[in-house]
């Protein structure tokens, strides 16, 4: 068995990450079962020292803690221009606990249901809200990006 | 004397006891965990279990898939660890191949899918036994096992037998797919060569001995708690039933000795316990390890004995390559996760020469780990996932395999390791094929335009070849041969070298069709236990 981490000691940057990624990616608050899991699985996620201290990592992760659209934002531009970073990392690591989870389990493991009309509107609007995300995302992202070198964070084990 | 619990092991083991032989079996025999909460579904796990976290992605974070270059649209989860898990001390080194070894009771079919193919008349003509011979002991098999199965367009590749029993029942998507291939069946034939019918599955749809039919829990990669899904474990348990079966776990098989004549003395292992050296005598002795394991055991005595290294040329292994589609019908419509989650339909995709036949597997999505598949859609997270929901009905994958022949430089081999004088380490290297590039590119677009003429759309770029080896499905280093050679072996499996020695497994095989081997394994096991000496 796992050890539990103490509440107390969760740093008060990993519960606001949680709580952004877990509203940003589900819609739902991040239970203390969430967040405990999430703090549990986090080394799996990290990646060598050199990377994760490039300004671009740090401030994808700084945004993204702001709240859930400013980490929709930020993915908006990792997903294409640092698909391989921490942040995105610790992003999926939460997708997979909330999507495990029994309080956030439901909308991720369901379908959308409807006529191939509404469905297809609910795409379209989906579509368009990302892209607007990944513009405003390049637009923040971007120059910062450029000033810790423009490199790609390599791809670490994938598990 | 078996060595090794897999497919090739129980089955020759069980044929062996039932013609009266005293039989030992020598195990590795990593165990599996009990499955929690036998009758929860899969979405009832996540709920009802009191850590669901830590069963789905482990205790460690083993079941979280990240973004990652040669990342899986799904992957192993914590609890088939085991099935995977290799001992200590047990060293490879791999060229242009990711082989995967199984040190579990059951062996690799602890993993696998319950894809049973029988090979046909063009298949077995590269090897010195008849489909006419065979096809006695696909039946013994399909009896023991269980095979769902019905007639259709794959029965002219695949031979049937009215050993099968009725398949499981379709989900919506699989049930879509079957009906627009029967509506465009002939020009699916003229213009692709492709054909489409059921997978012919060892997974039951009802009751066969102590094994319950599916349930429809959802839970299948994860491990059914109906053993539903045949494994190997389940004939093990039958030798156990046998008063002159004896089952030796907790050892792991290093090498055997022999005599000058040529004959096996005894076998020589390790034992996890205390890492003691043990050893084992009999009369007769079968390999049954797996392909590469059993390789490394000849080629490891071999060294012992001469300080000679050998190699052993022919390694085959069947390339996979998923093919991700959507079906765009089916978006809309609900998605049961409550269903079996393996493929419910196989198809053949024809070539002109019928040994580069294309086998694959159709397995639609009903439940998962979404992850793995979310991260790799080129939209940001959120964005992904309600893309995924709303197309998530229409999902699926074809899983395409590609037949493998032998040849000298894909090739086993043992390497002394550093610092540990005469430790040696296997060395697997694969070179690929110089015309394999365009058979994979062919067949794929043959897939891929078949789909497309049955409604569905393949999205570009996200077609995978899988890294040389995941297919598990390895073959060809110590094959049945009607010429002897050093490491060959007879039509009876029996060594060409070394004269009480069978090679049971998938070494002996000497052409690999792209259909899954597992029974054609089983059914040759069967076959050369049935032709030992007598009791």
């Amino acid at each position: 068995m796992h050890r539990e981490v103490p509440a107390a000691a969760i740093p008060a940057e990993v519960r606001a990450e949680c709580r952004a990624f877990a509203r940003m990616l589900a819609e739902v608050d991040a239970s203390d079962y969430i967040l405990r899991s999430y703090v549990r699985l986090l080394p799996t996620s990290d990646i060598s020292a050199e990377t994760r201290n490039r300004l671009v990592e740090r401030a994808l992760l700084g945004v993204a803690r702001q709240g859930a659209l400013a980490a929709r934002v930020a993915d908006g531009y990792a997903r294409f221009f640092l698909p391989h970073s921490l942040f995105r990392r610790r992003l999926v690591l939460m997708l997979a606990i909330l999507e495990s989870s029994p309080t956030s389990e439901r909308p991720l493991n369901s379908s959308a249901e409807g006529s191939i009309l509404s469905v297809g509107l609910g795409l379209m609007m989906t579509g368009m809200a990302s892209m607007t995300c990944s513009v405003v995302g390049l637009v923040l992202f971007g120059p910062l990006h450029l000033l810790s070198g423009r490199g790609a964070t390599p791809p670490t084990a994938a598990h | 004397m078996v060595v090794g619990s897999g497919a090739s092991g129980v089955h020759f083991a069980l044929t062996a006891l039932e013609r009266g032989h005293e039989v030992t079996l020598l195990d590795f025999g990593n165990d599996r965990p009990v499955p929690p909460l036998a009758s929860a579904t899969f979405d009832q796990l996540k709920t009802d279990l009191p850590d669901p976290a830590s069963y789905f992605l482990g205790e460690h974070g083993e079941g979280v898939v990240y973004p990652s270059t040669s990342a899986s649209y799904y992957g192993y989860p914590p609890s088939k660890q085991y099935v995977f898990e290799t001992p200590r001390g047990f060293d490879v080194s791999t060229t242009a191949m990711e082989p995967r070894f199984s040190f579990a009771r059951g062996g690799l079919a602890e993993a696998w899918t319950g894809g049973v193919y029988a090979y046909n008349r063009d298949d077995l003509g590269q090897y010195p036994i008849s489909y006419d011979e065979m096809e006695r002991y696909y039946a013994i098999v399909a009896d023991r096992i269980g095979i769902g199965a019905v007639r259709d367009d794959l029965e002219q590749f695949i031979p049937y037998s009215d050993r099968y029993r009725e398949p499981l029942p379709f989900d919506r998507h699989s049930q879509w797919l079957w009906d627009r291939y029967h509506a465009r069946r002939d020009r699916l034939h003229a213009t692709h060569g492709f054909y489409l019918g059921r997978s012919r599955v060892a997974t039951l749809s009802r009751a066969h001995g102590t094994r319950k039919g599916c349930d429809q829990l959802g839970r299948c990669l994860w491990g059914c708690p109906n053993e539903s899904i045949y494994s190997p474990r389940h004939t093990l348990r039958d030798c156990l039933t046998h008063a002159r079966f004896t089952y030796v776990p907790g050892v792991l098989v290093d090498h055997f000795e022999y005599g000058d004549g040529g004959g096996v003395t005894r076998v020589v292992a390790r034992r996890v316990a205390d890492n003691a050296r043990v050893t084992f005598e009999g009369d007769e002795f079968a390999l049954a390890a797996g392909a590469l394991t059993s390789s490394r055991i000849v080629l490891e005595s071999l060294y012992r004995r001469t300080g000679v290294i050998a190699a052993m040329p022919g390694l085959m292994d069947n390339l996979q390559i998923h093919v991700p589609f959507l079906t765009p019908a089916m978006i809309g419509t609900a998605v049961n996760t409550a269903a079996y989650q393996f493929h419910h339909l196989a198809f053949g995709v024809t070539r002109p020469d019928p040994l580069d036949y294309v086998h694959g597997q159709i397995t639609t999505l009903k439940s998962a780990l979404i992850h793995p598949i979310v991260h790799t859609l080129p939209l940001d997270l959120r964005g992904a996932i309600g893309t995924f929901r709303a197309l998530r009905a229409g999902l699926g994958v074809a899983n395409v395999n590609l037949a493998d022949r032998r040849r000298d430089d894909s090739l086993v081999t043992l390497r002394v390791r550093e610092g540990a004088e005469r430790e040696t380490a296997l060395v697997v290297r694969y070179t690929e094929d110089a015309a394999e590039q365009a058979r994979m590119e062919s067949a794929v677009g043959s897939v891929k335009r078949a789909l497309g003429a049955m409604g569905c759309f393949v999205p570009p770029g996200m077609t995978r070849v899988l890294p040389r080896g995941t297919s598990v499905h390895y073959a060809g280093t110590m094959p049945m041969s009607a010429t002897p050679g050093q490491f060959t072996c007879g039509r009876d499996g029996r060594s060409h070298v070394f004269r009480n020695l069978f090679i049971a497994d998938g070494a002996s095989l000497p052409f690999l069709p792209a259909k899954n081997h597992t029974f054609t394994l089983m059914a040759n096991a069967t076959r050369i236990a049935e032709g030992l000496p007598g009791a």
